[in-house]
């Protein structure tokens, strides 16, 4: 874990790919994309199960760890419709009566939308705007020019970095720009984006489970500009 | 033969030159790397797959960054560090022994089989390719084999598509009979070992070659870490 100071607020960066807002005592996560092994299974694409699984017991971790009161889930909950199963309700229903007290937040992002209905039991307040909360506002795609800092997800940012001849790799990273902040993907069945940073951009790298600052010289553009 | 003459008698100057009869292998110190080559004569696939045995092999002693490189008559290892090799440290790193599970963890480390799982993906119909003129597939079905390797890895590690990712490597592309035959051949032949200030010719064309693959074993976040320290002490 990573402490850092921004914009006079403490943020936790943990290599679970999670950001802990001390100041407000929330976790914020960002595309889940839960049953999407399902989804795939669906159209006949044999990808075991099991990651669901593997995230919310992650997410649990972070959870006791931070003692958050609050889940702040960036967009991107659910895959698709066909993941959105009786199977994952379970589940899910599960874990919440092991979180009762845990206030959910979800700012809805563009699989949500089509995802279909979010059964009651989780208890999820859903916003469908930008959600301010100052010196922050929260979106699923990233905003520019906003009065505030924009925090977002959507792209699943990750980084080629080059560290010398011998050694180049590409690591998920928590990015943040001029006017907008970038949250890796939570979900481990997820793809990435190459992205290519901002002149002033600071860059954390998740590598062998430790977030690091990764120094501007070494980081490499990518097809995604942020 | 006449007009390679000159260089084989540089070759001969330098070194000596290698052959069927004796395993020649040279250690050169440049000005930022270091460069064992061997020149076992076996073929280019096979140099291959030596390389990155000896290379894996090398990197689980030592922690290292190496850059491999074959072709038709030898292979070349080159590194940031200074190895110090004797003629047993050579024996060891060319034994037969263990030489699956060798093989096997340096497919893991390399990568190769995630590599080679995009073919094997792909056949099997888990990555959707559409056709020429066909509307891009279902957005939501998009995924990169790596990915798909990942999960199988994670949560279903006995998955035969996986274990063909396997299988397909050793026999395709590290040749594992060969490499053994090789590997069996150079146990019986004498060793020579010599270091050398330059290159010599038969080696150049290994040095010059383009990175073909690379190991490391050294910790990168050490790395990167101590970058942006001096990043922070110079600002």
């Amino acid at each position: 874990m990573l402490e850092i100071s921004f914009l006079e607020q403490t943020l936790l960066l943990y290599p679970e790919r999670a950001l802990y807002h001390k100041d407000q005592q929330t976790l914020l996560i960002s595309d889940l994309h839960l049953g999407k092994s399902a989804t795939f299974r669906a159209s006949g694409i044999p990808v075991p199960e099991g990651s669901d699984d593997a995230d919310l017991q992650r997410l649990t971790q972070l959870l006791e760890q931070t003692s958050a009161d609050r889940l702040l889930i960036l967009g991107d909950l659910i895959h698709a419709k066909a993941g959105n199963t009786e199977l994952l309700h379970n589940k899910l229903n599960h874990w919440r009566r092991k979180h009762r007290e845990l206030q959910i937040v979800l700012v809805v992002g563009n699989h949500d939308v089509s995802a279909g209905e979010i059964p009651a039991e989780w208890k999820i307040q859903t916003i469908h705007d930008d959600l301010e909360n100052p010196p922050f506002v929260f979106s699923h795609h990233p905003r520019e020019n906003h009065s505030y800092y924009n925090l977002a997800g959507h792209l699943h940012p990750k980084i080629f970095v080059r560290v010398d001849q011998y050694k180049s790799m590409k690591v998920a990273c928590f990015y943040f720009g001029i006017s907008s902040g970038i949250l890796p993907a939570f979900g481990s069945f997820t793809g990435n984006a190459l992205i290519s940073p901002e002149c002033n951009a600071k860059v954390y790298g998740i590598m062998d489970n430790e977030v690091v600052r990764l120094p501007q010289q070494i980081l490499k553009k990518g097809q995604h500009s942020v | 033969m006449k007009k390679v003459q000159p260089i084989l008698k540089v070759q001969q100057k330098w070194s000596r030159l290698p052959g069927n009869d004796i395993l020649l292998v040279e250690a050169t110190k440049l000005q930022k790397q270091f460069q064992v080559t061997f020149f076992p004569f076996a073929g280019r696939l096979v140099h291959e797959g030596l390389a990155a045995l000896v290379a894996f092999r090398l990197s689980q002693r030592h922690h290292l960054s190496l850059k491999t490189t074959a072709n038709d008559y030898g292979f070349c290892i080159q590194s940031n560090k200074s190895i110090s090799l004797d003629e047993l440290l050579i024996r060891k790193l060319l034994t037969t022994e263990n030489l699956l599970d060798d093989l096997l963890e340096c497919m893991n480390v390399t990568e190769l089989a995630r590599r080679q799982f995009r073919e094997i993906a792909r056949i099997a119909g888990l990555v959707l390719q559409g056709y020429p003129g066909q509307k891009k597939t279902a957005r939501q079905l998009q995924v990169s084999s790596s990915l798909l390797f990942e999960m199988f890895t994670n949560y279903d590690h006995e998955n035969l598509l996986l274990e063909q990712a396997q299988r397909e490597i050793l026999e395709g592309q590290l040749e594992l009979t060969r490499l053994m035959n090789t590997l069996q051949r150079l146990e019986k032949l004498p060793l020579h070992y010599c270091q050398t200030k330059r290159i010599t010719p038969l080696a150049f064309p290994l040095w010059a070659e383009q990175l073909h693959a690379q190991i490391s074993s050294e910790s990168w976040k050490e790395r990167v870490k101590q970058m942006a320290e001096s990043l922070k002490s110079d600002a």
